[in-house]
């Protein structure tokens, strides 16, 4: 009989546990199974800093030809959980509808620059994806390690096209076979949707596709994505680019 | 007696945490996160009463969704140990072979309902996370029959057939 007791307390709790609100419970789920990560401020974290510089250059570069890109407001956001199983690469954040997010928007991570000064401390982003689902008070964003993930992105400061695909390993492809393309080369987004010119990663081993027709290559990523719990949303970032994209 | 029946509640509760714990780590961490929540439940259908194993999954679904409404994947996952409950009696083998078949049909049965392409696209993941939550499954199953073995109270299923 105190066992019957003991389920009755428990299914009371759950439903109690229903009318809360969900951000709240998102917090304690966080709390318990989150635990304390390295937060947003990398501060030694020179391959991040590393891909965001030579994402720089290359826009230094692109810019020559281009209008310069518009400024972006980055709202931050508490990452309150991950997707659980292996389908989907996704992470629900802090932040929804009630806070202006649409799908569509970019997510980006963002570190403080280790080599500006510390009275104008620069902060260096890279993209990690986009929101895909909003919900009232919180969103949530489809990282480039989901297989469904697709964007179109330029490599090194010659602005190579090529098309990213997402995955546990996500690769560059359609990449014109004559294009020259180093292991090291930048990888910046150049989607319809995402703000031109943010850094990806860099390129890694590079090789024909099956078909012999274009190249393939891997991307190096320097950071790891379960280290943060922080990212940042951004409003009206999309520049109006010349119709032939380069 | 009570007080047994409690602890053995509290044990597959432990169980259960330590799994989910499992799950959302090597999810973070790795990048692939095998079924260990799934497997536990399956195997906790030889051992609860439908209540307890109700509870049980009501708990392990609302620590693993991530999001405000309860998608496909936590119905499936909540779905599966309810079905291999009610036909656990069937099989005319021995239950520790009945938890192997049942753990590989419950993942496998879990992915091809929320995503059947997963198998033609990344066979090798779902192949993987089959053989750990199996092991896992298994190591789970051995320590609680180990456990009953010492108790006051066998389990609501275990029968002088199939023991």
């Amino acid at each position: 009989m105190p066992e019957r007791w003991f389920l009755f307390i428990i299914i009371i709790l759950l439903g109690v546990l229903i009318f809360v609100p969900f951000s709240s419970l998102l917090k304690l789920k966080q709390f318990l199974f989150l635990g304390q990560g390295t937060g947003t401020e990398h501060y030694g974290d020179l391959a991040v800093e590393n891909t965001a510089l030579k994402a720089r250059l290359a826009q230094l570069w692109v810019s020559q030809r281009e209008p310069p890109v518009q400024q972006a407001t980055a709202i931050p956001a508490f990452v309150y959980s991950r997707y659980p199983f292996n389908f989907k690469n996704e992470m629900l954040i802090s932040i929804g509808k009630n806070q202006g997010i649409a799908v569509g928007e970019a997510a980006i991570i963002s570190y403080a620059s280790a080599t500006s000064s510390l009275g104008d401390r620069e902060r260096e982003v890279v993209f990690i994806g986009d929101v895909d689902k909003v919900f009232d008070n919180t969103a949530a964003v489809q990282t480039i390690f989901d297989s469904r993930f697709r964007l179109s992105v330029r490599i090194g400061e010659e602005g190579i096209e090529s098309l990213l695909i997402g995955g546990s390993e996500p690769k560059l492809t359609l990449v014109p076979k004559n294009a020259e393309i180093r292991k090291g080369d930048i990888i910046y987004s150049a989607g319809a949707d995402i703000p031109y010119g943010l850094p990806i990663g860099e390129v890694g081993e590079v090789r024909m596709s099956s078909d012999n027709i274009f190249k393939e290559a891997t991307i190096i990523f320097p950071y790891d994505l379960s280290d943060y719990q922080m990212v940042f949303i951004l409003k009206n970032a999309v520049q109006d680019r010349p119709s032939d994209g380069r | 007696m009570a007080a047994k029946s409690n602890l053995n509640f509290f044990v597959a509760l432990l169980i259960i945490l330590l799994a989910v714990l499992l799950e959302l780590r090597s999810g973070w961490a790795l990048n692939f996160s095998a079924n260990f929540a799934l497997a536990t439940l399956i195997v906790l259908i030889f051992f609860m009463s439908f209540p307890e194993l109700v509870a049980l999954i009501v708990i392990a679904a609302w620590l693993i969704n991530w999001q405000p409404m309860i998608g496909l994947e936590i119905g499936v996952f909540m779905f599966v140990p309810i079905l291999f409950f009610a036909i656990r009696r069937f099989p005319p083998w021995q239950i520790w072979f009945s938890n192997i078949i049942f753990i590989v049909l419950g993942i496998s049965l879990f992915y091809f309902i929320v995503d059947y392409s997963f198998f033609a696209g990344q066979w090798a993941m779902f192949l993987k996370d089959v053989a750990i939550s199996l092991g896992w499954g298994a190591a789970i199953f051995a320590a609680l029959s180990r456990y009953y073995q010492f108790s006051f109270r066998p389990p609501p299923f275990r029968d002088k057939k199939h023991v």
